[in-house]
């Protein structure tokens, strides 16, 4: 295609999306709504991810070994626990420390103490690091098997719990995605469908003297494109603002709440949005054409 | 230039439009199309421009057979087949100017050739310095001009005008065949479908007569209506 022949189609789909002023509008606004629900959801599922991350890494198993394990036993149990795949940091507590610490903790209460009479009920304990977050639940699992172990811990419940929440979030966001991209797709096609009704006659003449399908379809496309390009960029607009206010105010008065803020990945997010608002776009005046345009 | 086969149209619903047409229309020729309306006049020349295909027969135009013709070569045809019709079909929000050199354009002709080439064509049906008029602030006649002008700039082979007069006075109907005639002359096939009695039995051309859908008349010098 020739580079002037470009030039026409843009003036073309330009003129198209003022003559049809207020459908533009609307294909705009429902487009950057649809592309702002999808980054949002992103956002939050990325940042949910995040939070269980860096909750998870905090995360140790406490392994205790079962009463009636021999000493020399126990020291080769922190040996197997040392060998294991995923197993990062393995730290021995030998029940006179964990007796030590409940001293402390209880300190003046002696009374409570003296109902010991002496002796020493705390088992032995391994204190076990995994060296990613995902590998605490798989340790703990094998761990149970080993019947040498009396009982073992982890964060189980929370971990689980964030878990649940974001494959909720996933889902309700997938659910509100597919419905706002067909509301968004459909309008764009609908756009494009009255720039061809406004255009009919021009249309008919474009084929009667000779101009090729795709000559009278490009015009509609760029229109399409723009559409959906430009609400991409409003709601890019809307969120990025509004996520660099939120990391701003957390920063100073949240600290410990870290937000998911690398460059790169917010990149992705946005960029990842100024193309979906252009496919959604295409899709739309595909459909159009070959449904209304009989070229 | 044209020919036609044992062409037969049936349209889906089951009218038959057209049935066993043979004819050959010439370079140059000049062409009188004539029948009474929905007789099959608008089917012929749908035919033509390939906005339908026969049901039997063959069709050739300029040397191509219609019938193989694939779609995406269809524009290349009508580039050949100049259109002009009854209610002009101009574009009333482009000048006159604009609605000429919409023709180059959509073309893909090379831009800096089109104000000369409008103004030549422009020229040529009497309608220099009037390119920044818009249509509507013209009269029929010179509305028509303004189609001839849009139908003729690619220079096509054929000129398949549709009851060009239909809408004019007698005075302006002359003007506009004229024109006609004057681009006949400079060797474009003219096939003109029209109702105009007194046109036809004064300019003596050849008559092609359809009634029900056949040819039932092809005269060198013909009137309207069959002399006997």
């Amino acid at each position: 295609m020739k580079s002037r022949t470009f030039g026409y189609f843009f003036k073309q789909a330009i003129a198209s999306i003022q003559r049809n002023g207020w459908m533009s509008v609307a294909s705009v606004i429902t487009m950057g709504i649809c592309l702002m629900v999808l980054g949002s959801a992103l956002l939050v599922v990325l940042n949910t991810n995040k939070l269980v991350t860096s909750i998870e890494s905090d995360v140790e198993i406490m392994a205790y070994v079962d009463m009636g394990v021999s000493p020399t036993a126990t020291a080769e149990l922190g040996k197997r626990l040392s060998s294991l795949p995923g197993v990062a940091e393995v730290v021995f507590i030998p029940k006179q420390e964990a007796l030590q610490d409940l001293k402390q903790r209880f300190g003046s209460n002696e009374e409570l103490l003296g109902a010991l009479k002496g002796k020493n009920p705390l088992p032995d304990a391994y204190k076990i690091k995994a060296s990613e977050p995902q590998e605490v639940i798989l340790i703990a699992q094998e761990l149970e098997k080993w019947p040498d172990f009396e009982k073992v811990r982890y964060g189980k419940g929370v971990i689980e719990k964030l878990f649940s929440v974001t494959r909720w979030i996933k889902l309700v966001s997938v659910a509100l995605m597919s419905f706002l991209a067909i509301t968004a797709v459909f309008v764009i096609a609908t756009t494009i469908r009255l720039a061809m009704n406004a255009r009919r006659t021009e249309i008919e003449i474009m084929k009667m003297v000779g101009a090729t399908d795709w000559f009278i379809r490009w015009p509609f496309l760029i229109e399409g494109l723009f559409l959906g390009l430009i609400g991409a960029i409003v709601a890019v607009g809307a969120l990025s603002g509004s996520y660099l206010v939120l990391l701003n105010n957390l920063k100073t008065t949240l600290a410990f709440v870290s937000l998911v803020s690398d460059p790169q990945t917010l990149l992705y997010i946005f960029g990842g949005l100024l193309l979906t608002g252009l496919f959604f776009g295409t899709v739309g005046t595909v459909l159009s054409i070959y449904k209304f345009l009989d070229v | 230039m044209i020919q036609l086969y044992n062409v037969s149209k049936v349209y889906p619903a089951g009218n038959r439009a057209l049935t066993d047409i043979n004819l050959k229309i010439e370079k140059g020729d000049f062409v009188f199309l004539v029948g009474a309306s929905g007789a099959g006049k608008s089917s012929f020349m749908k035919l033509l421009l390939r906005e339908e295909l026969p049901t039997r027969g063959q069709v050739f135009v300029a040397g191509k057979s219609l019938i193989r013709m694939k779609r995406r070569e269809v524009p290349y045809l009508r580039r050949n087949l100049g259109m002009v019709f009854q209610d002009f079909r101009l574009l009333n929000n482009y000048t006159v100017f604009d609605n000429v050199a919409f023709a180059l354009r959509v073309v893909e002709a090379p831009t800096r050739d089109i104000p000369k080439q409008v103004e030549e064509v422009l020229k040529l049906v009497g309608l220099q310095g009037k390119g920044q008029i818009l249509p509507e602030r013209l009269s029929g006649g010179e509305q028509q001009r303004v189609g001839i002008a849009r139908a003729i700039i690619n220079k096509p082979m054929i000129l398949l005008a549709d009851e060009p007069t239909g809408n004019l006075d007698t005075d302006t109907s002359w003007e506009i065949m004229k024109i006609l005639t004057e681009v006949n002359k400079r060797g474009t096939t003219v096939v003109m479908a029209t109702h105009a009695q007194d046109i036809v039995d004064k300019m003596r051309r050849r008559v092609l007569e359809i009634e029900n859908g056949r040819l039932i008349r092809d005269e060198k010098r013909g009137a309207y209506i069959h002399e006997e």
